[in-house]
Parts: structure tokens; sequence; C-alpha cells
């Protein structure tokens, strides 16, 4: 036996793990949940950008 | 972007057996494999839009998982010290069937992250070269991880029932 007899194992295996359906909700959830939080970040960003800029023209000594 | 949607869940699903598998080979609980699972249809789903198809889907679907699961277990053991898959029973128990499914299971369970990587990749027919590609490795480390993957597993098994021939 060598590492060869091993792949009618591994192609069971993976057989065996296709059997139930892959949930489409689950797949859009993760999908859109990542793009949700990119948006929020990016809101957020530019926000921070946005308070830091006024905060460093007001504090400007003069 | 809805069309876009339907043609990846339609790719994932027509190619769910290996995600589950990779997850099942790499994680023992269930809550690990299902965060598993969501970080490499995440990673699959960034990349979606840049594959220009110039290798197999399922290539590429091994490509970024094993990549994905490579790098989650590298951060893990970085921040924390992870529960080691070796602590656990892997998820075969529906699977162990027979002697070729079981040994399968120990061979997997006794590799370390990388060379499983590679032995799958191996036991998926993929050749050295193609192997380095995927995991972003030469040939020639590919090809002596292997041979002392054999070597290992030749000893290891030597002592067992199993007789671990080098090929």
């Amino acid at each position: 036996m060598n590492l060869n007899s091993l792949k009618p194992a591994w192609q069971q295996f993976r057989f065996l793990n296709s059997m139930p359906s892959i949930d489409k909700d689950e797949i859009l959830f993760i999908i859109e949940r990542a793009e949700e939080m990119h948006v929020n970040n990016t809101h957020r960003y530019l926000i921070n950008t946005l308070m830091f800029t006024v905060l460093i023209i007001s504090c400007q000594g003069g | 972007m809805e069309f876009q949607k339907r043609k990846f869940i339609q790719t994932l699903d027509a190619h769910r057996g290996i995600i589950k598998s990779l997850c099942k080979a790499y994680y023992a609980s269930q809550d690990d494999q299902k965060d598993a699972f969501q970080d490499i249809v995440l990673q699959l789903w960034k990349s979606f839009e840049t594959f220009r198809g110039s290798s197999e889907i399922s290539t590429w679907i091994y490509s970024v998982s094993l990549n994905t699961l490579l790098s989650k277990i590298r951060k893990e053991k970085r921040t924390i010290a992870t529960e080691s898959i070796g602590a656990y029973e892997l998820s075969f128990s529906t699977a162990m069937a027979d002697n070729d499914m079981e040994l399968l299971h120990m061979v997997i369970q006794s590799l370390k992250d990388v060379d499983k990587a590679i032995v799958i990749l191996y036991l998926e027919g993929y050749k050295n070269k193609e192997i380095s590609r995927i995991l972003n490795f030469t040939p020639t480390n590919i090809s002596t991880r292997l041979n002392r993957v054999r070597a290992e597993l030749k000893a290891k098994f030597k002592s067992q029932h199993y007789e671990f021939k080098q090929s």
C-alpha cells in the first residue's frame, strides 16, 4: 500500500461531505454581512477623517 | 450583482464537497468547521470577480480554501494556543466505513498543517508543479516535503497494522 492507495478514500470522503446541499441563505448572509461591514468601515473612516481634519484646523495655534 | 451572487452560490454548491472536506480535515469541532467554512466562503467571494478562469474552478477553490485555512491557523497559533487537531477525533465518523477510510483518517490526523495540504492535493491528483503553484512553494520544496511525509508515514505505520510503502 502507498499514498496513492488513499486516493479513492479521499474521493469517498469528499463525496460524503457533498451530501447535504449548501444553504443558499447562509452563503448570502456571509457575503452580505461582509459587504455591510465594508460599507460601515468606509463610513466610519470618512467620519473619523472629517473629525480629525476639523480638530486639526480648530486646534492650530495662532 | 445579484447575477454574480447566484453564479457564486451555484459554483460553491457544485464544489461544496471540497470546502467541507477541507474544513473537516483541519478542524475537529463543528463550531470551528463552521467558522472556517465562513472564512473560506468570504475569501472565495472576494476573489470570485477577479477569477478569470485561467485554472480549473476546483483548482481555484482548493487554492483559496487551503491558503485561507493555513493563514487562519497561523493567526490562531500567534494569538492563542489553539485546539490542536490531534487532541480531537477528526470528523470522519460517518465516513469511517472501511479500512481505507480509517487509514486516511489516521494519515491526515498525523500530518502537520502544510504537509496536510500537500497530501490532500496529492490525493486529489495534482502534480508537484501544480501543488507548488496552489500553495506558493517551489516544486522542489513540495517534492522534498512529500518524500519526507512518505518516509514519516512509513515509519509511523510500520509498527501498526498498516504497511506503508514509499512510492
